[in-house]
């Protein structure tokens, strides 16, 4: 998993949204990113 | 690249769980107190070393006092890599030093002997007393000898339960080590609540690994309270694919609960008779450690009902509880849950000093086992408050995939330890 140290928001953001679409792969943070909205 | 404000860094940091006192975090000191707020935590574990440094991360202007026996940390998690020979108990001892040094703490390392929730003072076994402002307790477990006919606090050096401080742990691997090729190892799991649910099938896992090697002929037989068992179906894939048939597994009403125990005969009792083992590692009942349960925090469950907004007791106001002691809604007793519920407790103290309102939140849990060295699964969960009651964030969590490639396992295994590095340094570096 990268790390969160000087990332911009918008990266975070997309990674989050990859995450919880099944559009990045990873083991466990699909499973945690399903539990978030947008706000 | 665009770098983050602290406005929308809160604000996402809000979005993914953090809470608001972050806020507080690298602010000075805006206005003079009247008096110095004091806070003591109770318990230097994975819930009370990372409550005593994130209080005073949050507000260095706090007082913080860490009541805490021992002089090194022995973390219970990663332990039955000590017996599956993959780790020694000195990879796994921390010492208080950075939280006295670098984040201020005063550690005092005596025993709690009683809260006076009226007095707001905490007596010491030393015979000393300290006064505090709000106090947070973190005493982990404690065994039940009441549940088991039998069974007895110095029965524990012949049928150890090795799920609390090192030296149990040292006494089962001593066992393990001088039991005979083709021994039988019993390994008797407790129904829910208890302390790391998975654990056991861990155990059973790594002892399996190390018999494997040194004592091949040997079998496991585990002797479960329960119908079922958490991530049972990965276990027993992961089992039959690694050792074969040396693991074999009894539910409760199949035998597997334990009804009395025998520590002179080396032998339990259950429903369909009376089994041996070289080797009985009796995991009881517990309920909340015994500073709680001496201060009136714990109801007739044995564990201790909180507000789980702040985790303050519910029966004694002023004395916040978390960790495997608390009752924490849906949440299981594991490390990461202390470590977590420590965070959000420190920034509840905080704002409740200062006269604010406690932010809501939500927390996270992940539980990685081992069954093998190179192989690992987990079980992941994130959680938020439904009134004043923690409940799973619906979608959210979820176990490790079913037949994938080792490889899978593998990776699990690689983050499971960076699991573990990054959270001994957030209590302890």
């Amino acid at each position: 998993m990268p790390t969160l140290y000087g990332k911009s928001l918008e990266y975070i953001e997309q990674t989050m949204q990859e995450y919880k679409s099944d559009n990045r792969p990873s083991t466990i943070m699909h499973r945690i990113a399903k539990g978030y909205t947008l706000e | 690249m665009k770098n983050i404000t602290r406005r929308k860094f809160n604000k996402i940091m809000g979005t993914f769980g953090t809470v608001s006192a972050l806020e507080t975090l690298g602010r000075g000191p805006t206005l003079l107190l009247a008096a110095e707020r004091h806070v003591v935590v109770v318990g230097g574990g994975f819930g009370g070393a990372t409550a005593a440094k994130y209080l005073r991360l949050m507000d260095p202007n706090l007082k913080v006092t860490l009541v805490e026996p021992r002089r090194s940390y022995f973390t219970y998690p990663f332990s039955n890599q000590v017996l599956g020979g993959m780790k020694t108990m000195e990879e796994l001892t921390y010492s208080y030093k950075n939280l006295q040094r670098k984040y201020g703490i005063n550690v005092i390392h005596v025993a709690a002997a009683r809260i006076n929730a009226v007095s707001k003072t905490v007596l010491l076994q030393d015979g000393k007393s300290l006064t505090f402002d709000r106090i947070i307790v973190a005493p982990g477990i404690d065994m039940r000898f009441d549940q088991i006919e039998n069974y007895k606090p110095e029965d524990t050096d012949f049928i150890p339960h090795a799920w609390k401080g090192r030296s149990a742990t040292l006494r089962l691997l001593q066992q393990l080590e001088s039991m005979p090729n083709g021994g039988i190892v019993l390994i008797c799991p407790p129904a829910l609540p208890y302390r790391c649910p998975p654990a056991p099938y861990e155990r059973a896992s790594l002892v399996a690994h190390y018999l494997s090697q040194h004592k091949p002929r040997s079998k496991i037989l585990i002797l479960d309270a329960k119908e079922q068992f958490p991530k049972q179906a990965l276990f027993s894939a992961g089992w039959k694919s690694l050792y074969g048939r040396m693991i074999e597994w009894f539910n409760g009403s199949a035998g597997g609960l334990i009804l009395r125990a025998d520590a002179k005969n080396m032998t339990v009792e259950t429903e369909f008779g009376i089994e041996k083992g070289d080797v009985i590692n009796l995991i009881p009942a517990q309920w909340a450690g015994r500073i709680a349960r001496a201060s009136g925090l714990s109801d007739e469950s044995g564990w201790c009902p909180v507000d789980q907004l702040t985790f303050e007791s519910t029966l004694l106001p002023g004395i916040h509880v978390i960790g495997d002691s608390a009752i924490a809604g849906v949440m299981p007793k594991s490390g990461f849950s202390a470590n977590n519920q420590a965070k959000v407790t420190a920034a509840a103290v905080i704002a409740l000093l200062k006269g604010k309102e406690p932010t809501s939140y939500s927390i996270s849990n992940t539980c990685y086992s081992f069954l093998a060295p190179d192989y690992a699964i987990y079980v992941t969960a994130e959680y938020q408050l439904s009134g004043r009651e923690l409940v799973k964030i619906k979608g959210s969590g979820g176990v490790s995939p079913l037949n994938v490639d080792l490889s899978v396992r593998h990776s699990e295994a690689v983050s499971a330890q960076r699991w573990y590095d990054s959270i001994t340094q957030d209590m302890f570096g």
